[in-house]
């Protein structure tokens, strides 16, 4: 192999390794079913203050 | 279950004595045998810390284990104020310096070049690193619900952090540098804070590991990158051979523009993981915990988090254009950079927009102010930091004082002024008191840094811009119109309203410190009906929880 086909290869595995990543991370961002989860996410700093119950 | 709890601090204590024991016996030895006198004081400091530590930790065995380890953080928060002032009064000195060279005192201990790092390193890591370190332990054990493990180990994090701090300063003022900015320290300081900060990072991952919350808060996401990256920047931009494992000297692997591409992947990551998504990290919890409201856009900060740390990573090469760097590499260094505007101002509306439905906080509030003001400064130097990557701006703006001006709009700006919001949140709640000593000297805070900062900033567009364009002035017979000592001295007076502005933050800075030694030595709050409600620690609070409405 030369350094050239080299070159091609990685770029190409480089491109779709980084792209699929961006749209699993949109994907995972943006599904409906996240939707609550996410949305008591915002609201952990306000909660758990209270350190009686942690081990 | 008691047999338990009995036998793990013995073995903690037994180890963490172990260890302590290897370290003084290694620093005894360098202390001894070290080649340069550097190397014999750490050697002497190293075992002076270590004695001290097996003797603290011989005579306190029992643990007495209940809710949140915070003791670490409270030394942290105290660190970063000591270190804070100490770095502003030191970078002030040196913007005196620059004004008046007399100041250097023809001494090769306070001269500029020594003392210049001493600031950087002073500011960047003994103070912003320990708001960081502070932070990450408070706010990764409350959104996990969980306590730090280990017995000893986060209490290593914070001193050991602390003995790294006193070496790395010591060997700047006596001369011992690498010579890489921001990573100054010879071979054996950056071993010796790589254990350190591999301790960091696995007591982080640990409380990440115990937590009772299912989800992983977005802040802790922001804090594990910039505890993730900076290792590996470290790591890879501290590479070197030292001419003798009993001396400071060393020589880095890499050469030539390979060294300084890798330094200002190191220095740009730096600022983009260190500086911003460590910083970022406090936003995301003190800003929603502040004001009382949710984080605004759960989703946002999620494609904020993600996109910010995949271009960062890129954006080294904008401190090289024009050099022997390949062009792409260059090209490709400035388009990162401009596609940085996107996370950057995402990040920032995302923080700001959380005060919707609480903005009048931002009126009745300083310490909001604080954190506000510094979302806003972080907006405006992202913003300004993508454009002087452009390369025909870079033409302009590379290395003269508007670089300098872009780096204080972010860093007093922006991690300053995060920092104190933070600083003034955490006191009042590590200490469990009702609220701070004084909300009105917070205010005082505020505008001292304020309106230093603006003096700061202006006063280097005006001095960095007139710099370039006389450094590119041609008579017409093609000549340079001006002598470099002519463009030193137009900047004497832009220096000079400088150093003013950094002497308002510097007494900002003292400001900040006095009430935070009267809020933690208990003493009665003089204005605590002005304080808001959360101002207190929480058991201190009282009154129904306030369940901000949808």
């Amino acid at each position: 192999m030369t350094y050239q086909d080299a070159q091609v290869l990685s770029q190409i595995a480089a491109f779709v390794i980084f792209f699929s990543l961006i749209l699993g991370i949109v994907f995972y961002t943006f599904r409906p079913a996240n939707k609550a989860k996410f949305e008591r996410a915002a609201r952990l700093p306000l909660e758990s203050d209270n350190d009686e119950t942690v081990k | 279950m008691s047999a338990t709890a009995a036998v793990k601090p013995a073995l903690s204590n037994a180890l963490a004595m172990g260890s302590a024991a290897v370290f003084a016996a290694l620093g005894v030895f360098l202390a001894i045998n070290g080649v340069d006198p550097v190397m014999n004081l750490h050697g002497a400091l190293l075992a002076l810390a270590s004695v001290l530590a097996l003797i603290y930790i011989f005579t306190h065995q029992t643990d007495e284990r209940s809710g949140y380890l915070d003791g670490p953080i409270r030394v942290a928060t105290l660190a970063a104020v000591f270190w804070g002032v100490i770095g502003f009064a030191a970078g002030d000195f040196i913007a005196w310096q620059l004004a008046f060279p007399a100041l250097n005192f023809d001494l090769p201990w306070t001269t500029f070049g020594r003392l210049r790092p001493l600031h950087t390193s002073a500011v960047i890591f003994a103070f912003g690193g320990n708001v960081l370190l502070a932070t990450s332990f408070y706010v990764v054990q409350r959104t996990s619900r969980a306590r730090m493990p280990g017995r000893w180990s986060p209490w290593f994090v914070i001193w050991g952090y602390q003995l790294f701090i006193v070496l790395a300063a010591t060997s700047y003022v006596l001369g011992a540098t690498q010579g890489k900015e921001y990573a100054e320290p010879e071979w054996h300081v950056d071993l010796f804070l790589t254990i350190v900060w591999v301790t960091y990072l696995l007591v982080f991952l640990g409380t990440l590991w115990k937590r009772e919350e299912p989800h992983i808060y977005v802040a802790n996401w922001f804090y594990l990158a910039f505890i993730v990256t900076v290792a590996m920047l470290h790591l890879v931009n501290g590479l070197s051979v030292p001419v003798s494992f009993l001396g400071t000297q060393s020589y880095p692997v890499m050469a030539g523009v390979q060294a300084a591409m890798t330094q200002w992947w190191y220095g740009h990551n730096a600022v983009g993981f260190f500086l911003t998504a460590g910083f970022l990290g406090i936003m995301y919890y003190f800003v929603p915990k502040r004001v009382e409201r949710p984080v605004y856009s759960y989703r946002l900060s999620i494609v904020h988090f993600w996109s910010l740390i995949f271009l960062y990573i890129w954006a080294g090469p904008h401190h090289l254009h024009y050099t022997a760097l390949p062009d792409w590499a260059q090209t490709l260094g400035m388009t990162f950079s401009i596609m940085l505007w996107m996370p950057s101002w995402g990040g920032m509306i995302n923080g700001l927009m959380t005060l919707s439905g609480a903005w009048d906080r931002l009126r009745t509030d300083p310490v909001v102010r604080l954190l506000v003001v510094s979302v806003a400064f972080y907006g405006m130097s992202t913003f300004e930091g993508p454009l002087m990557s452009i390369k025909a701006v870079n033409s302009l703006s590379h290395y003269t004082d508007w670089t300098v001006g872009h780096v204080h709009s972010g860093a007093l700006g922006w991690v300053g002024m995060v920092s104190f919001g933070a600083i003034y949140c955490l006191v009042p709640w590590l200490w469990k008191r009702e609220g701070l000593y004084s909300i009105k000297l917070v205010e005082w805070h505020f505008w001292l840094s304020t309106i230093g900062i603006v003096l700061y900033i202006t006063s280097m567009w005006v001095a960095g811009i007139t710099q370039g364009l006389m450094w590119r002035a041609y008579d017409n017979l093609g000549f340079l119109k001006y002598s470099f000592i002519e463009t030193v001295e137009a900047l004497h007076w832009p220096y000079i309203i400088r150093a003013v502005g950094g002497l308002l933050f510097v007494i900002g800075g003292f400001v900040m410190a006095y009430n935070v030694w009267r809020t933690v030595r208990g003493d009665q709050p003089v204005d605590l009906k002005d304080q808001p409600r959360v101002a207190a620690a929480p058991e201190l609070r009282g009154g129904v929880v306030a369940v901000p409405a949808e």
